[in-house]
Protein backbone atom coordinates (compact mmCIF):
# COMPACT_ATOMS: atom_id res chain seq x y z
CA UNK A 1 0.00 0.00 0.00
CA UNK A 2 1.12 3.44 -0.51
CA UNK A 3 0.76 5.16 2.22
CA UNK A 4 3.06 8.36 1.57
CA UNK A 5 2.10 10.94 3.85
CA UNK A 6 3.49 14.49 2.55
CA UNK A 7 3.11 17.18 5.42
CA UNK A 8 4.31 20.18 3.35
CA UNK A 9 0.99 22.40 2.69
CA UNK A 10 -0.04 24.94 4.55
CA UNK A 11 -1.16 24.65 8.07
CA UNK A 12 -5.17 24.62 8.49
CA UNK A 13 -6.84 24.98 11.00
CA UNK A 14 -7.62 21.60 11.81
CA UNK A 15 -11.38 20.77 12.30
CA UNK A 16 -12.58 17.39 11.11
CA UNK A 17 -8.69 15.80 10.23
CA UNK A 18 -8.00 13.03 12.79
CA UNK A 19 -5.05 13.04 14.94
CA UNK A 20 -3.01 11.04 16.24
CA UNK A 21 -2.57 10.75 19.92
CA UNK A 22 1.35 10.85 20.88
CA UNK A 23 2.36 9.52 24.28
CA UNK A 24 5.73 11.13 25.60
CA UNK A 25 7.60 11.59 28.66
CA UNK A 26 8.97 14.92 29.61
CA UNK A 27 11.96 15.91 31.55
CA UNK A 28 14.68 17.99 32.65
CA UNK A 29 17.73 18.39 30.21
CA UNK A 30 20.12 16.11 32.21
CA UNK A 31 22.77 19.07 32.10
CA UNK A 32 20.55 21.11 34.73
CA UNK A 33 22.30 21.41 37.41
CA UNK A 34 19.25 21.67 39.94
CA UNK A 35 16.53 19.62 38.09
CA UNK A 36 15.65 16.52 40.28
CA UNK A 37 14.20 14.57 36.86
CA UNK A 38 12.42 12.04 39.40
CA UNK A 39 9.90 14.49 40.63
CA UNK A 40 10.10 16.81 37.60
CA UNK A 41 9.75 13.95 34.88
CA UNK A 42 5.87 14.47 33.58
CA UNK A 43 4.16 11.98 31.77
CA UNK A 44 1.72 13.13 29.17
CA UNK A 45 -0.40 12.62 26.18
CA UNK A 46 -1.46 14.67 23.50
CA UNK A 47 -2.57 15.28 20.05
CA UNK A 48 0.53 14.48 17.27
CA UNK A 49 -0.26 18.10 16.31
CA UNK A 50 0.76 19.37 19.53
CA UNK A 51 4.18 21.51 18.92
CA UNK A 52 7.00 22.57 21.10
CA UNK A 53 5.52 25.95 21.31
CA UNK A 54 2.83 24.21 23.30
CA UNK A 55 5.30 22.29 25.42
CA UNK A 56 6.73 24.63 26.50
CA UNK A 57 3.55 27.40 27.64
CA UNK A 58 2.21 23.39 29.06
CA UNK A 59 5.48 23.89 31.46
CA UNK A 60 4.89 27.17 32.06
CA UNK A 61 1.23 27.09 33.11
CA UNK A 62 1.98 24.09 34.99
CA UNK A 63 4.87 25.22 36.91
CA UNK A 64 3.46 28.29 37.73
CA UNK A 65 0.61 26.85 39.15
CA UNK A 66 3.11 24.16 41.45
CA UNK A 67 4.57 27.58 42.56
CA UNK A 68 2.07 29.75 42.38
CA UNK A 69 2.08 30.91 46.43
CA UNK A 70 5.86 32.25 45.88
CA UNK A 71 4.36 34.30 42.38
CA UNK A 72 6.67 37.00 41.21
CA UNK A 73 6.10 35.97 37.66
CA UNK A 74 2.55 37.94 36.92
CA UNK A 75 2.60 37.08 33.17
CA UNK A 76 2.10 33.22 32.18
CA UNK A 77 2.31 33.83 28.60
CA UNK A 78 5.54 35.75 28.35
CA UNK A 79 6.86 32.85 30.43
CA UNK A 80 6.41 30.46 27.65
CA UNK A 81 9.42 31.77 25.80
CA UNK A 82 12.10 30.64 28.72
CA UNK A 83 12.40 27.26 28.27
CA UNK A 84 14.17 25.39 25.78
CA UNK A 85 13.10 21.89 24.30
CA UNK A 86 15.42 19.21 23.43
CA UNK A 87 14.69 15.68 21.55
CA UNK A 88 17.58 13.32 22.59
CA UNK A 89 18.09 11.80 19.01
CA UNK A 90 20.90 9.65 20.24
CA UNK A 91 22.51 8.39 23.63
CA UNK A 92 23.57 12.00 25.21
CA UNK A 93 22.44 13.92 22.30
CA UNK A 94 19.86 16.49 22.27
CA UNK A 95 18.47 18.54 19.49
CA UNK A 96 17.60 21.94 20.38
CA UNK A 97 13.93 22.25 18.56
CA UNK A 98 12.09 25.45 16.81
CA UNK A 99 8.82 26.50 18.74
CA UNK A 100 6.53 25.68 15.38
CA UNK A 101 7.72 21.76 15.12
CA UNK A 102 5.07 19.36 15.80
CA UNK A 103 5.32 16.14 17.76
CA UNK A 104 4.61 14.19 14.71
CA UNK A 105 7.33 16.44 13.16
CA UNK A 106 9.41 15.19 15.96
CA UNK A 107 8.93 11.48 15.81
CA UNK A 108 9.43 11.23 11.98
CA UNK A 109 12.74 13.19 11.92
CA UNK A 110 14.44 12.24 15.36
CA UNK A 111 12.69 9.56 16.84
CA UNK A 112 13.46 6.01 15.45
CA UNK A 113 13.01 3.97 18.73
CA UNK A 114 9.98 1.70 19.52
CA UNK A 115 9.13 3.13 22.77
CA UNK A 116 7.58 6.51 23.90
CA UNK A 117 9.07 9.97 22.86
CA UNK A 118 11.19 11.48 25.47
CA UNK A 119 11.42 15.35 25.86
CA UNK A 120 13.62 17.47 27.26
CA UNK A 121 13.44 20.91 28.64
CA UNK A 122 15.51 23.73 29.92
CA UNK A 123 14.82 27.17 31.68
CA UNK A 124 16.56 29.71 29.78
CA UNK A 125 18.21 31.65 32.52
CA UNK A 126 18.62 34.77 30.79
CA UNK A 127 15.54 36.30 30.40
CA UNK A 128 14.71 39.92 29.34
CA UNK B 1 -7.07 -4.02 1.06
CA UNK B 2 -8.27 -1.09 3.27
CA UNK B 3 -7.47 -2.30 6.80
CA UNK B 4 -6.58 0.89 8.47
CA UNK B 5 -3.05 -0.36 9.47
CA UNK B 6 -1.66 2.55 11.60
CA UNK B 7 1.90 2.67 10.98
CA UNK B 8 1.87 5.60 13.07
CA UNK B 9 0.66 4.27 16.26
CA UNK B 10 2.88 5.44 18.87
CA UNK B 11 4.15 3.56 22.04
CA UNK B 12 1.99 4.05 25.36
CA UNK B 13 3.48 5.26 28.50
CA UNK B 14 4.19 2.31 30.81
CA UNK B 15 4.18 2.39 34.58
CA UNK B 16 1.93 5.32 34.78
CA UNK B 17 -1.81 5.44 36.51
CA UNK B 18 -4.42 6.17 33.66
CA UNK B 19 -6.99 6.21 36.34
CA UNK B 20 -6.94 9.88 37.74
CA UNK B 21 -5.30 11.96 34.61
CA UNK B 22 -5.03 15.69 34.63
CA UNK B 23 -6.38 17.75 31.47
CA UNK B 24 -5.03 20.93 30.67
CA UNK B 25 -6.17 22.97 27.70
CA UNK B 26 -2.82 24.81 25.68
CA UNK B 27 -3.64 27.22 22.67
CA UNK B 28 -0.81 28.56 21.05
CA UNK B 29 -1.73 31.08 18.20
CA UNK B 30 -4.88 29.62 16.79
CA UNK B 31 -4.22 26.00 17.77
CA UNK B 32 -5.66 24.65 20.71
CA UNK B 33 -4.36 20.96 22.03
CA UNK B 34 -5.23 19.07 25.01
CA UNK B 35 -2.02 17.40 27.47
CA UNK B 36 -3.06 14.97 29.19
CA UNK B 37 -1.14 14.71 32.62
CA UNK B 38 -1.00 11.02 34.02
CA UNK B 39 1.20 10.10 37.47
CA UNK B 40 3.87 7.69 37.63
CA UNK B 41 2.78 4.27 39.08
CA UNK B 42 4.66 4.24 42.50
CA UNK B 43 7.87 1.60 41.45
CA UNK B 44 6.88 -1.15 43.55
CA UNK B 45 10.31 -2.04 43.83
CA UNK B 46 11.23 0.58 45.70
CA UNK B 47 8.71 1.74 47.52
CA UNK B 48 9.24 -0.54 50.57
CA UNK B 49 7.75 1.85 53.59
CA UNK B 50 9.24 5.10 51.88
CA UNK B 51 7.49 7.44 54.17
Amino acid sequence: SMSEQLSRGSPEPATSQLVNDIELIFKPHPQEADADSSTQTRYIKTTANATVDHLAKYLAIRLSLDTASDGDDDDVSSSSKLFDIFVGSQPGQYVLLNGPTSLEQIKERYWKLNKPLEIFYSIRKSAS
Amino acid sequence: GEGGSDSNSFPRLKNVDRKNPSHLSVTVGNVTVVMTDFQPKPDSRLSDSHL
